[in-house]
């Protein structure tokens, strides 16, 4: 993978970076075009590393997915038995018969801890930190960012014409539902890339032919004489760099090839599944599509896409098989093992983590309304690819999944795994927070000796 | 780098080489022991620094000059001119270079005798050198592998505890010193994580060794510290490829002074510039500019600044207006870089109305500008922009941001709405800096009495209070000394909770409406416990001693007298770099609240200029502007000639920015004749104009463009970098099409029949209006082949392109282009 000089704040062992000691804001404005412009000359892209991360809005019941307890009472177990994998030794749900068919391909995690507290807020799913979505309290100058975000910081975009980090997440009804990540310290510049929200409407032509569009083009071509030398702060060149791709964007190229899923072979289309497109309730849709986009942008050239799943937030009726787990499980089943064989059968597999999860786990016990509560204690993840090694199950919860029994994993530490796999250590790179103090990727978490 | 191959030519043709030295001087120490030192013991060292001196010129011959000593028995010199005792007696050492001398005294004293050793002054700063104590090792808290170090070594008695007694003592070996796992592992003797930091032959291994054989002494209570460090030289002109020693005195609290060049840290700013070594040299390279290198020792910091100058005649530079362009192109001669021409009047205008009043001129504004005669226009423009209700606009827009008058919830409106109104009326009326810091800091009462008192409702903590207070009005941040001695500084923990107590005191309880809070002074004697001690410290001005105030002293008064007193080296200088920057883009410092030492001016004179200027003159905050604007120095062209094109710090061109997000949508809607609508204020109200963040939520184009949420004393919250979704947002957006086509807007009006103008001056209006300048002979054939073309028709016909869509497709260009979008 290609590194940029001076785009990775190595702090140095003395613990100082040249960044700290330098301005920060002068720096910090250079970085882009010099990154699209090196990266371009290095043909950078053709290999990159990439994190697709599946947000299981509303928290999944653990023990209803990868963790079952077939011998706990049967107001803990609940209604849904296990099956054999295709590793020996490994059970899950009968919910997930496909991915069940693949456990060699992917391993699970059974003791998820470090949710901060029961709410719902994806914040600590995509950043690995404690926070909020609604507000920056407690969190670092600004913000922490998102791991999209700090991957577009630190290593920008991969192929021109299509965003490092891209956001799929509908909104929601109950916002954090509907996040992608945020840029938090880094600046909206590092936010996601929204084909399928803000940007969509910006993506394909508004009320002008392509012909006029053609020739609104050529009038800029002509009238863009401002000269390029004038500015050395790099804001110039990136806003050109930008326009280029957006033009490219908008006259067919790259990024709406990939959003077109009618470039893709049917059979492949029809393995994903549709799921629903439309929001279930307040919170994701269960839209199989997005697992299909995300491999394809991925493929384009993105670094980090994240998309949001169904609303598992299953107060009463856990099992009904519409708005229950059991009306989700088999969508959620197909769609990401269609991802995994997909990047596996794409010769994807090594270069691009896939992880799933929700921000908490659900209460052991049955409640009165047949549904499981929020449950911060323990919760479950789902990782493939990556050039990991796979087929197994990580960690345990008690008999009744109600805590770690062995080898918590922390949510940080799987954020370190990811971070370790895009190229980047996550406890020596440093990027630097809005009061210019250097901040680790992660809170001193390692990342995962099983995986890698 | 066709550009910089040129200047290297012009180059060669100068060099601070002296040929034949008129003089050469030779130095040890710092002050009084420049030219005689003593050397105690037989461990002790002393970097002698050569100056060859011409006319002009100081060049460093440190390592070409001779050294011989006479007599030959008392010290050794080294080629690189460190001298190391032999034994007890006098002598004196003369260096030679091109037949001309200079020479030193020194004393060495006690040699035979074994010298004490403090463990806090000598072996903490080995740690500090080789980088075991630093915050990516075992200097980060917890430590590395089980091995701590404090930060830095700001805390030697912990470093202490943690090297001598845990681990079972086993880091250390008394019996057996040099194979003390302190030293294998610091050597990689034995498996280190962090390699080999020192060499077992060195000096610092074998200093750690007699420290260890002689049992660890931690040194008496009553021994020196290190007060201060002295850097020698402090800057240098030196041409590409010099060399530079530099030499390093440590300053010790009982007055006397040592040499501390081998043992102090360096680090260089820019390293395409030069690089420094461990023992205080600096290599230069091709790359002209300045570079400074930070020098630690201790807690103490000094800096050495060096300039590499590109070394381009300058002849001419425009006749100097004031102060600002004397010392902008005083550096410009020094460095040998012209400055590019005074702009034309169309870029002046456009430039200083974005600048002062957050807005592109009208075209009529534009052209009567260009069409006025009158000498003075320039500074009359300069005066009515001041004067409008536009500058306290956009800088209440500014200021707004930075003192957090965020809308956090729909209870926060009203204080939102009258701390906007405050600040944009203080700007107006033109209150001074001082009174309007004063205002802000010492606010009490309800916000809706006092609306300044808002500030206290997002910054709710003594610990955030004093943090913004820092790095808004001080240009300092502070956030590093709360939990460690800060790193590039000398601001301490103490110092940290004593700048804290000036908010001790700040009470607050319930307002009149739901959600605000009335804030008011205590009643207490201001102070704070220092975190690190326990122990309780008075409210003090950063470096200042402590305040002896009484419990009916609102103590935030006391600091904003302090702030204000003329001698504060902190409050005008801050500000005055802060507007710098919104002028010119660049901080003379940056960034622009990140003022020390260690961060040196790119102008030093100018920055104090600026200062003094300013405090003299009252903390008036338009008079500043004005005369900033006034310069040359602000009126020159964007356009580089063949020597300033790399120019980033010299400011010998104006560096274009990109107009910030509420000035570009504005600019837009003045260009497509439309009008912004936000929610719960008047149609029109513009996007400067706007009194809090909350409508960044319903402005894509505001927050896709940046605009910040006013979560941060920063400016750096406001983001600037370019992205995907911007671009797109702009070629193609529903929002901006809409506004392009409207059926009142000015493509409509002009492809309208009503408007009887010929189509040349239909063109020339929105150029004026985008550029502020005439279109160019090709420009005008350009719109008016876009205006005239033929299209087919669905049946092959030929047929004319409605002629509000073509006005449309050109607006859409215009505001497309580079011209338009920065401000140059």
């Amino acid at each position: 993978m290609f590194q940029i000089g001076g785009q990775r704040h190595v702090a140095q062992c003395d613990g100082w970076s040249r960044r700290d000691f330098l301005s920060v804001g002068a720096l910090g404005s250079l970085t882009l075009p010099q990154l699209l412009a090196a990266e371009q000359a290095a043909g950078v892209g053709r290999n990159h590393k990439a994190v697709i991360m599946i947000y299981m809005a509303g928290a999944p019941p653990h023990q209803d997915l990868i963790d079952l307890k077939p011998n706990a009472p049967k107001e803990y177990r609940g209604d849904l038995n296990p099956i054999s994998t295709n590793v020996p030794g490994i059970q899950i749900s009968e919910l997930l018969p496909n991915m069940a068919r693949i456990m060699d391909k992917w391993t699970g995690i059974r003791s998820i801890v470090g949710a901060p507290n029961g709410s719902h807020d994806s914040f600590m799913c995509y950043s690995g930190r404690k926070g909020s979505t609604f507000n920056t309290n407690g969190q670092a100058p600004g913000g922490w960012p998102s791991i999209g975000a700090a991957i577009s910081k630190l290593q920008g975009t991969a192929k021109s014409g299509i965003p490092p980090f891209i956001g799929l997440a509908p909104k929601a009804g109950h916002p954090p539902y509907g996040a992608s990540g945020k840029p938090g310290f880094l600046g909206i510049g590092h936010g996601p890339f929204k084909p399928t929200n803000h940007s969509k409407s910006d993506l394909t032509l508004n009320d002008v032919s392509q012909s006029r569009f053609g020739s609104r083009k050529s009038l800029l071509e002509n009238f863009d004489q401002f000269r390029r030398d004038a500015d050395t702060s790099g804001h110039l060149a990136g806003m050109d760099a930008f326009t280029q791709q957006a033009l490219g964007v908008l006259t067919s190229s790259k990024m709406a090839d990939a959003m077109n899923l009618d470039k893709e072979d049917a059979k492949v289309r029809e393995r994903y599944g549709k799921g629903d497109a439309k929001n279930f309730g307040d919170g994701a849709p269960r839209n199989n599509t997005h697992f299909l986009l995300a491999r394809r942008l991925v493929e384009a050239g993105a670094r980090c896409v994240t998309l949001n799943f169904g609303r598992w937030d299953f107060h009463s009726k856990i099992y009904d098989e519409k708005s229950g787990v059991n009306g989700h499980a088999p969508i959620f089943d197909q769609g990401l093992s269609a991802l995994i064989e997909d990047l596996h059968d794409r010769g994807l597999s090594d270069d691009v983590a896939v992880i799933a999860w929700g921000e908490f786990g659900r209460t052991p016990k049955i409640n009165g309304n047949a549904g499981r509560d929020h449950w911060p204690k323990v919760s479950c993840a789902f990782m493939a690819g990556g050039r990991m090694n796979h087929g197994q199950m990580i960690g345990a919860s008690d008999k009744h999944a109600a805590e770690p029994a062995d080898r918590p994993v922390h949510m940080g530490e799987v954020h370190a795994t990811l971070y370790q796999h895009m190229g980047l250590d996550p406890n020596v790179t440093t990027i630097s927070d809005l009061t210019g103090r250097p901040q680790f990727l992660v809170d001193g978490w390692k990342p995962l000796p099983e995986l890698i | 780098m066709k550009k910089w191959i040129l200047t290297m030519t012009v180059m060669a043709g100068v060099s601070f080489a002296v040929a034949k030295p008129s003089a050469l001087e030779l130095t040890a120490q710092t002050g009084e022991g420049a030219k005689a030192f003593n050397l105690k013991g037989k461990h002790a060292r002393q970097q002698l620094v050569a100056t060859a001196k011409d006319t002009g010129k100081d060049v460093d011959v440190t390592r070409t000059a001779k050294y011989a000593v006479a007599p030959a028995n008392v010290v050794a010199v080294t080629p690189t001119g460190l001298v190391t005792p032999l034994g007890d007696g006098e002598a004196t050492i003369t260096a030679t270079i091109d037949g001309v001398q200079s020479e030193v005294k020194v004393t060495v004293t006690e040699y035979g005798v074994v010298q004490p050793i403090n463990f806090a002054n000598e072996i903490v700063p080995i740690f500090t050198k080789a980088g075991c104590n630093g915050g990516g090792c075992h200097g980060k808290s917890g430590g590395q592998n089980g091995f701590r170090l404090s930060l830095l070594g700001f805390e030697p008695q912990e470093d202490y505890e943690y090297l001598v007694k845990e681990g079972r003592g086993r880091r250390l070996s008394p019996a057996s010193p040099s194979n003390s796992l302190l030293l294998l592992k610091g050597a990689a003797i034995l498996p280190h994580g962090g390699g080999a930091r020192f060499d077992p032959n060195s000096y610092d291994f074998d200093l750690i060794t007699r420290w260890v054989a002689m049992g660890m002494p931690r040194g008496e209570e009553t021994d020196p510290t290190v007060v201060g460090v002295e850097v020698y030289p402090k800057n240098r002109l030196v041409s590409a490829n010099a060399e530079q020693q530099i030499s390093v005195t440590a300053i010790y609290s009982d007055g006397h002074t040592e040499d501390a060049t081998h043992i102090a840290t360096y680090e260089a700013n820019d390293k395409e510039i030069a690089e420094v070594d461990d023992t205080g040299h600096v290599k230069f390279f091709e790359q002209p500019g300045d570079v400074s290198v930070m020098v630690r020792y201790q807690g103490q910091v000094g800096v050495y600044q060096a300039s590499v100058p590109l070394g381009a005649p300058v002849n001419e530079t425009p006749q100097p207006r004031n102060f600002i362009d004397e010392m902008v192109f005083a550096k410009l001669k020094r460095v040998g870089m012209p400055p590019s021409a005074v702009c034309d009047d169309a870029t002046f205008i456009r430039r200083v109305s974005i600048d002062i009043a957050g807005r592109l001129p009208t075209d009529a504004e534009a052209k009567s500008f260009l069409d006025s005669t009158d000498p003075a226009k320039r500074d009359k423009l300069i005066d009515a922009l001041l004067a409008s209700t536009d500058y306290a606009d956009y800088f209440a827009n500014k200021w707004g941001a930075l003192l957090r008058n965020k809308r956090s919830n729909t209870s926060a409106m009203r204080g939102n709405y009258a701390f906007h109104g405050w600040i944009r009326d203080s700007l107006h009326k033109n209150v001074s800096y001082d009174e309007f810091a004063r205002s802000v800091l010492a606010a009490s009462g309800d916000m809706g009495q006092n609306p300044a008192a808002t500030w206290y409702r997002e910054v709710k903590t003594m610990q955030t209070q004093m943090e913004d207070a820092a790095q808004l009005f001080l240009g300092t941040r502070m956030q590093c000394a709360q939990c460690h001695h800060h790193p590039f500084e000398k601001w301490s923990q103490k110092d940290y909770y004593s700048f804290s107590a000036f908010f001790s005191t700040v009470g607050r309880k319930p307002g009149r409406n739901p959600g605000e809070e009335v804030i008011y002074h205590t009643r207490k004697v201001a102070q704070t416990a220092n975190k690190k001690d326990g122990g309780t410290v008075k409210a003090a001005g950063l470096g200042d001693t402590p305040l002896d105030l009484t419990a009916d002293d609102d103590p935030r008064h006391a600091l904003v007298d302090w702030l204000s007193q003329p001698a504060n080296k902190f409050f005008a200088h801050t500000l005055v770099n802060r507007y710098w920057k919104h002028f010119f883009s660049r901080g003379l410092v940056e960034p622009e609240d990140d003022m020390r030492e260690t961060n040196p001016a790119v102008n030093p004179e100018l920055l104090e200029g600026l200062a003094q200027h300013f405090i003299r003159n009252g903390f008036d905050m338009k008079d500043l502007i004005r005369t900033i604007c006034q310069s040359q120095t602000y009126q020159l062209s964007s356009i580089p000639n063949e020597f300033n094109a790399k120019d980033k710090t010299y400011f010998s061109r104006y560096y274009p920015k990109r107009l910030n997000a509420e000035v570009l949508y504005d600019a837009i809607n003045q260009m497509t004749d439309s009008k912004a609508n936000f929610s719960g204020l008047p149609v029109g109200t513009r996007a400067v104009q706007l009194p809090d963040n909350s409508f960044n939520s319903q402005s894509y184009f505001l927050t896709v463009f940046g605009r910040p949420d006013s979560s941060s004393s920063c400016e750096c919250e406001r983001s600037s970098d370019a992205s995907l979704a911007q671009s797109l947002h702009l070629l193609n957006s529903k929002d901006i099409q809409s506004k392009l086509s409207s059926g009142s807007g000015r493509a409509a009006k002009l492809g309208s029949t009503n408007d009887k103008r010929e189509a040349e001056e239909k063109i020339r209006e929105l150029f004026l209006l985008a550029f502020s300048r005439e279109p160019s002979g090709s420009e005008v054939l350009l719109a008016r082949q876009h205006l005239e073309r033929e299209i087919e028709d669905d049946k092959g016909a030929k047929k004319a392109v409605p002629q509000k869509e073509s006005y449309e497709d050109i607006i859409w260009a215009l505001f497309n282009t580079k011209e338009f979008l920065f401000n140059h």
